[in-house]
């Protein structure tokens, strides 16, 4: 979208789109930055999603399968990312078509169709509560306290997805009269910021898993880290949200 | 290291290869390529490749080409400038400012020290200032008329961007904090 003129900036009087993307290709091709693979997959979220979309409207898939496509596309997506090199003259999107559609097509071909939806949400529900009762010294806390803190922060993970998924439309289970819906907002609002100002690479876990859906494997591909690294990054996030909401109340 | 009578290629061969980017510029860089094998650390040979790179759309390996020339030739002002230039438009500011480096080492009355000064200010959305370094650019530079013309056109989005401000602040009490910077702007030296 563009800037309004008079908010504009310097930069952008100069900046040519093909440049700028160009230039986030050579600079993760010369450095493999994790940020930079980050911002290349970012930049093609939306077209991996659509491709997803699409092949289930044409295979008139059920919607509860949708979200599982998406997963695959994105895998999809960051494997062709990975793949690419710009020097060999062709562009982006018709070499990633092919690699995310084939992650699709395989993707499918792995599940049963009734349970994917099921199934994609299980695992990545499963890899929450692990990765937040991972590393628990017993004996340390009572087991209550223990419990009241993982309750907590799963209650913080799923209002950041539902924060995510508000354009989606109306949430299921959110307060309907308008003092709950304000203190729901304010809260919401407050998240969002303690989620900014979290370290970056716990920025990124977050945003990842809550907004785009990715599983711990993904991110951990897309961060050059291992799954359990990526768990421990979510768990320490999540400790901190609890905290830092806690004094905030 | 190659001797310095093989490095450069002949000037009847760069003539030639020029005369076919003109019209054929994938032509242009299979020449330049031939060319390269002879005279791999002819700095002319990698920036007018790199040139006809970006024209190509071949970006990354553009910005590898024109790299290489001036890594070959640092006071290559020119390739030095356009490299800056081309990092500019590919959203990397800092990168480009620091290419430009060099070229602040030029006597104040070169055109290009005082292009470098105007996109400095561009880069930091001082817009009068990147103006008025640019006009002064364009009055001191006669040899190169395509860069003048490149300017041109980055004063005229800037004056369409003033005049936005402009007509923006007299919009209401929201503007009148960036109605008085506009001022105090006009009252620099």
């Amino acid at each position: 979208m563009m800037r309004p003129l008079r908010n504009l900036r310097g930069v952008d009087v100069v900046a040519r789109p093909d440049r700028v993307e160009a230039s986030l290709w050579r600079r993760f091709i010369l450095s493999g930055q994790a940020r930079l693979r980050e911002s290349l997959f970012e930049r093609y979220r939306q077209f991996a999603r659509s491709l997803a979309r699409r092949h289930a409207r044409r295979n008139q898939l059920g919607r509860d399968v949708v979200e599982d496509l998406e997963h695959f596309a994105y895998t999809g997506l960051l494997e062709a990312i990975d793949r690419y090199d710009p020097r060999k003259g062709r562009a982006f999107l018709a070499f990633a078509t092919s690699r995310i559609a084939g992650s699709i097509v395989d993707g499918l071909g792995r599940i049963n169709e009734l349970g994917a939806q099921l199934r994609f949400r299980r695992r990545s529900e499963r890899e929450r509560v692990a990765s937040l009762v991972d590393g628990e010294q017993e004996g340390t806390r009572t087991a209550v306290a223990q419990l009241a803190d993982l309750v907590t922060e799963l209650a913080l993970g799923l209002m950041m997805a539902a924060q995510e998924n508000a354009e989606a439309g109306p949430r299921e289970g959110t307060a309907d009269n308008a003092f709950d819906n304000l203190a729901w907002r304010q809260t919401q609002n407050q998240l969002r910021e303690r989620v900014n100002g979290l370290d970056e690479i716990e920025r990124t876990v977050i945003r990842q898993h809550y907004q785009n859906d990715l599983l711990f494997s993904q991110i951990a591909t897309m961060l050059g880290v291992s799954r359990g690294r990526v768990s421990q990054i979510h768990k320490a996030a999540l400790g901190k949200l609890r905290k830092t909401m806690r004094l905030a109340r | 290291m190659t001797d310095e009578s093989q490095r450069f290629c002949g000037d009847i061969a760069m003539r030639e290869i020029v005369a076919l980017a003109g019209g054929d510029g994938a032509g242009g860089v299979v020449r330049i390529d031939a060319h390269l094998i002879d005279h791999p650390e002819d700095p002319r040979l990698h920036f007018l490749k790199g040139s006809l790179l970006i024209e190509l759309g071949r970006l990354v390996e553009a910005h590898e080409s024109m790299s290489r020339a001036i890594e070959l030739a640092p006071d290559f002002d020119i390739a030095r400038f356009q490299l800056g230039f081309f990092e500019l438009t590919s959203g990397e500011a800092d990168r480009a400012i620091a290419t430009w480096g060099a070229l602040k080492d030029l006597p104040a009355s070169h055109p290009l020290p005082m292009f470098v000064t105007g996109l400095e200010h561009l880069v930091a959305d001082r817009f009068r200032e990147c103006i008025e370094h640019l006009r002064a650019g364009i009055d001191a530079n006669r040899d190169n008329a395509p860069l003048n013309r490149d300017m041109e056109l980055i004063i005229a989005k800037c004056e369409e961007i003033l005049a936005g401000k402009d007509a923006g602040s007299s919009g209401g009490p929201g503007d009148a904090v960036s109605a008085v910077s506009l001022l105090l702007g006009n009252r620099r030296p």
